[in-house]
């Protein structure tokens, strides 16, 4: 029975790795920007040992391209780029073996939880085939590393409850989590301390030993964060985005509505900004929980959702209800703890204003699989009318759900999401790469972040990129240069340039000749190449 | 003997409560009634004034006698039910805008006995009856739709009678008959009981599949049924019918036939493919999400729909507090006491079911029909919750509760009374009872043009000025409209464009003084009336 469990599971978890391998480096169609960012970064640390800024590898922020990135996603890049030829197929690799090891994780965490194989097995295979899953590791996102480390120190934590000397480890996955995604720090501490009140039976004086020393763990580990000389930059930059903090609409209601009330102390009690605060803290939350969200249309951002499904499938809708239902009946401590880490899980992706988010929200991945398994758990382990015409039909419908989410996904979301993905960029980097040695310089016009897909994909040398840095901007390497391109610099440019500018440049008011036309897969133009000896000649 | 007693001072206990239940909903629904709503929109002005019409000449104001499935009105066919309610208020207490509110507040207050006799049926105790009765008078969605002339609530508690009705006739088989006749008026009270009725009738008949086998009078009351829905589906192709679906149908926007065919053609149009990428799957996508929209937390508890006249300012349709009760409620009653269970969520679902197939989801007028259940289900949580509580704090529990319902039921009525006139007086086109009253006073020779940008101006020329309905039903014949809507009587116009000579009732301010402005209660100005 055992071996049969695990050989079960070894086909759940070579089932989520082939999904989250196969075509990694085709699908999605190209590297955006953060990932082509993350990329160059990696090259740079296994070619030189230091960033392509020249700093050292060992940071606890790396700048990047000014928006100081985490380090762990990074270094596990770059360790992949020195094993493999640097392809997006190196650059992802890190995030799809991250995802693949949650699957076994939240095998580990139902079984922590609820004590049953069949309701771990199914959480497994849930998380293997979960849209949610495939979408974030199939993609270079710091998000899902740290989402595997969230989920390693609740598992830990769990595991405490009877060998205390776990929580060191849980300790060591937090700070590796906070290292994955900044935004880790708080999610994890919290979801700790909403499992050891759960855990509250097994506390005793070894506990709090081990307690003790992994709260000293993980705060030491903090300490190269707080002290990176990036530190208060990154906060800036992370701050930047509008988030309820930060913008005022809720004083502007609360005022509006105090006046038209005369002003009272009860209109002003009543009409507090405080209220209006919570109130969209609540919307935000609230976001998360919709039907369409979570089993119709998920993330509006193309890079976060295809669109056709929500984070979970529609057929497993009736699965997630009898799943809650079940937890609640049988398992109701074990199901409020995943019900509060759901919840946890929601805060930092309902302060910003963007909701619902699912790459913010993605700690509360493992929260819905042990929901879905406790359902199928439920539909096997107890008798029913009809249960092999039920069993049946829902398993159909699954799976018939999931190849239609597999056909779009690789039939027709790469067309739909090409420029979400920056598939233009690396066609002009793939138009520009076999013609290096025929021109002696090469301008692109500076799209944003463009030069990041320069260096990686022309394979420019770290060295010289390190050297060309200045204000954790890259812009003039080797022969290229990405600059912003008017009719004046184009005709002033020496011979031999070749010249990349978008196909409705204003620049192309002179009507130049035209070298080359870059299309789109629906052959619609984005960007023409001009030769400057054009304006020579005469 | 003493149980007896015991039983009938119980009795005596909770008629009592129950009367009280029902004096405050009264007072919730009924206190200043013509004033809040801060104006009369322009359907309940229509509502009203034909109401009127068929009182004093038996036809509406186009001339037709009688109608039966569909008043013309402004052309989007309004059902019949809430003229036919109006009529005798009208009779006795005359127009005026409160008459027209009135059936709707009466419906609201029925429908809280209604609902607590429905809990009774179901075989709920008597302390969940009563509570669901005392969360369905205080809930703000409830009382909100009271509170104006809405057909949609005057329809629900048809619906809900006979719901009740159905479920009496296990043992009084006779009520099946009348519960056929209320459930056939409901379809001619609002749109979406079209719909909702033969769904909620069939599955409130399931539930009491036992008893229908020895129902002797189901075949009368099958046949009062059909008799009573023919009218409607003979007219099924009828602009009667068909008007109000082809203007608010969500298909005709949906893009579900481009994607599909873009995902074909990527395929060649295979015939895997066209099954694959069919629209009806995208269709049938929309339709849950629409449904779904109605059972969103942001909707239901934070913020209503978009609608000022659905909702009060700033609290929505259910109160924050109850969330907890409602979930541990839908907890109990599907854990035990399934079978009420699967009656409340297929109430709740066929309510959403009509809105999900129109363009605006979620939608608090379309949606109320589910109303009541929410307040039961909520009663079966708070109930629950009252139970688990320890004995030590049992004393203390209901009071909390009280206090709690209490400052939540305040801070809803300040809203509502003292900030939602303001805010939402615009959208209940405050400002045309002052312009029709000031334009009767000027001369009658000289033509008056009446801007539009307010829309249906002349329903409250005749609505506040009680125009004879036999002189409009003349001039209807021949006069020129915007779909029914009339754009000429006497010597009005109803157009933007100011006349050669006459006087001008426009929303934009002219370079010359205002012979007369007239504003809302801030002050803001919202016609100006100019002598040309």
């Amino acid at each position: 029975m055992k071996s049969k469990n695990t050989l079960i599971l070894i086909t759940i978890i070579l089932l989520g790795l082939g999904l989250r391998l196969y075509q990694l480096g085709s699908v999605p169609v190209s590297l955006y920007w953060d990932e082509a960012a993350i990329a160059y970064d990696a090259l740079s640390i296994a070619e030189t040992s230091q960033d392509m800024h020249g700093g050292s590898w060992l940071q606890a922020i790396l700048p990047s391209y000014g928006d100081y990135k985490a380090p762990l996603y990074i270094w596990l890049t770059a360790l992949t780029h020195i094993l493999l030829p640097a392809t997006p197929f190196a650059v992802r690799l890190p995030s799809a073996i991250a995802g693949t090891l949650i699957i076994l994780l939240v095998y580990g965490i139902s079984k922590q939880l609820f004590k049953s194989e069949a309701a771990a097995l199914a959480a497994a295979a849930f998380t293997a085939i979960s849209p949610w899953a495939l979408q974030f590791s199939r993609a270079a996102f710091e998000g899902n590393l740290g989402a595997l480390f969230t989920a390693a120190t609740f598992w830990f934590t769990l595991k405490a409850r009877s060998q205390p000397q776990w929580l060191n480890a849980a300790a060591i996955t937090g700070i590796a989590g906070v290292y994955a995604y900044f935004s880790v720090r708080f999610v994890v501490p919290l979801i700790v301390i909403a499992t050891i009140i759960f855990s509250y039976k097994s506390i005793n004086r070894r506990y709090l030993t081990h307690l003790t020393i992994a709260i000293i763990i993980f705060f030491l580990g903090l300490v190269p964060l707080y002290r990176s000389p990036h530190y208060q930059a990154s906060q800036q930059f992370r701050l930047s985005t509008q988030n309820l903090l930060n913008t005022d609409d809720h004083i502007l209601t609360a005022n509006h509505y105090r006046e038209l009330t005369g002003n009272s102390r009860i209109s002003r009690a009543i009409y507090h900004r405080y209220w209006f605060l919570i109130e969209r803290f609540a919307e935000n939350v609230s976001d998360h929980l919709t039907f369409d969200y979570l089993f119709l249309t998920g993330d509006s951002n193309p890079r976060h959702s295809t669109g056709v499904t929500g984070i979970m499938l529609i057929a497993t809708a009736p699965l997630f209800l009898l799943g809650l239902y079940v937890g609640i009946k049988r398992f109701p401590s074990a199901t409020l703890l995943i019900l509060t880490i759901w919840f946890t899980s929601l805060i930092p992706a309902a302060i910003p204003l963007e909701t619902p988010h699912a790459l913010r929200s993605l700690n509360a991945l493992p929260v819905l699989q042990l929901i879905l398994g406790l359902g199928v758990w439920h539909l096997f382990s107890h008798p029913f009318r009809f249960k092999s015409v039920i069993l049946t039909i829902l398993s159909l419908s699954i799976i018939i759900n999931f190849i239609y989410y597999l056909e779009d996904y690789y039939q027709h979301y790469p067309v739909r999401s090409a420029t979400a993905w920056q598939a233009e960029y690396h066609r002009v980097t793939n138009y520009l790469k076999p013609r290096h040695d025929e021109y002696q310089q090469f301008k692109i016009h500076n799209l944003d972040r463009i030069w990041l897909y320069v260096l990686y994909f022309l394979k420019i040398d770290p060295h010289t990129a390190q050297s060309a840095s200045s204000n954790y901007l890259i812009t003039q390497v080797d022969k290229y240069t990405t600059e912003s391109i008017s009719d004046y610099e184009l005709t002033h440019y020496p011979p031999d340039t070749l010249v990349v500018v978008p196909h409705n440049s204003p620049a192309l008011n002179i009507n130049p000749i035209i070298k080359d036309t870059l299309v789109d897969q629906a052959g619609a133009p984005q960007f023409v190449t001009i030769e400057t000896n054009q304006f020579y000649d005469q | 003997m003493n149980t007896l007693k015991k039983l009938q001072s119980t009795k005596n206990l909770t008629t009592a409560i129950l009367i009280g239940i029902l004096l405050l909903a009264a007072f919730l629904r009924l206190i200043n009634l013509s004033a809040n709503p801060p104006g009369l929109y322009w359907e309940e002005a229509a509502i009203g004034y034909d109401a009127y019409s068929i009182l004093k000449t038996g036809k509406d104001h186009h001339g037709n006698p009688w109608p039966l499935v569909a008043f013309e009105s402004f052309g989007d066919f309004k059902p019949s039910g809430y003229f036919y309610a109006t009529m005798p208020f009208a009779a006795i207490f005359g127009l005026n805008s409160w008459v027209v509110r009135l059936p709707s507040a009466l419906a609201g207050i029925l429908a809280i006995w209604l609902l607590y006799q429905f809990s009774r049926e179901l075989k709920l105790t008597q302390s969940i009856s009563l509570t669901s009765a005392a969360i369905l008078a205080i809930l703000p969605w409830h009382i909100h739709f009271s509170r104006a002339g809405f057909e949609v609530n005057l329809a629900t508690t048809f619906l809900l009678a006979g719901s009740v009705l159905i479920l009496k006739a296990r043992k009084k088989n006779w009520a099946t008959l009348p519960a056929a006749v209320l459930m056939g008026i409901s379809m001619y009270t609002y749109h979406g009981l079209r719909l909702i009725a033969p769904l909620i009738t069939l599955t409130i008949a399931a539930y009491t599949f036992k008893s229908i086998k020895t129902n002797r009078w189901l075949l009368p009351a099958a046949i009062t049924g059909l008799i009573l829905t023919l009218p409607l589906l003979v007219n099924l192709t009828n602009p009667q019918i068909t008007q109000r679906f082809q203007e608010t149908s969500r298909f005709p926007s949906s893009n579900a036939v481009e994607i599909t065919n873009q995902k074909r053609a990527a395929h060649n149009f295979s015939l895997a493919s066209r099954v694959i990428h069919h629209r009806y799957w995208l269709w049938g996508g929309e339709v849950l999400s629409g449904m779904m929209d109605h059972f969103n937390p942001t909707f239901l508890f934070l913020h209503g729909d978009s609608n000022p006249r659905h909702q009060s300012t700033t609290v929505a349709l259910i109160y924050a507090w109850l969330v907890p009760f409602l979930l541990v409620g839908l907890y109990q009653l599907i854990k035990s006491q399934t079978s009420i269970a699967l009656v409340v969520i297929s109430w709740l679902l066929i309510a959403a079911f009509p809105a999900a197939l129109t363009k605006t989801t979620p939608h608090t007028l379309r949606f109320l029909p589910a109303a009541p259940m929410v307040a039961l289900i909520t009663a079966v949580g708070l109930h629950s919750a009252v139970q688990v509580t320890p004995n030590k704090l049992k004393k203390l529990i209901i009071p909390s509760i009280l206090v709690i319902a209490l400052s939540f039921l305040a801070i809803y009525l300040y809203d509502y009374h003292q900030l939602y006139p303001k805010t939402s007086a615009q959208h209940w086109q405050v400002g045309y009872e002052e312009l029709v009253n000031t334009v009767r006073q000027l001369p009658a020779d000289q033509p008056i043009h009446i801007t539009r940008d307010y829309g249906r101006p002349v329903m409250y020329l005749l609505f506040y000025s009680q125009y004879p309905p036999q002189n409009v039903q003349q001039q209807a014949a021949s006069a020129p409209k915007d779909q029914s809507e009339l754009l000429m009587l006497d010597h009005y116009r109803f157009t933007n464009q100011p006349p050669e000579s006459g006087y001008w009732v426009t929303t934009t301010l002219q370079e010359t003084m205002p012979l007369k402005t007239i504003t809302d209660h801030q002050q803001n100005p919202i016609f100006y009336i100019y002598e040309i």
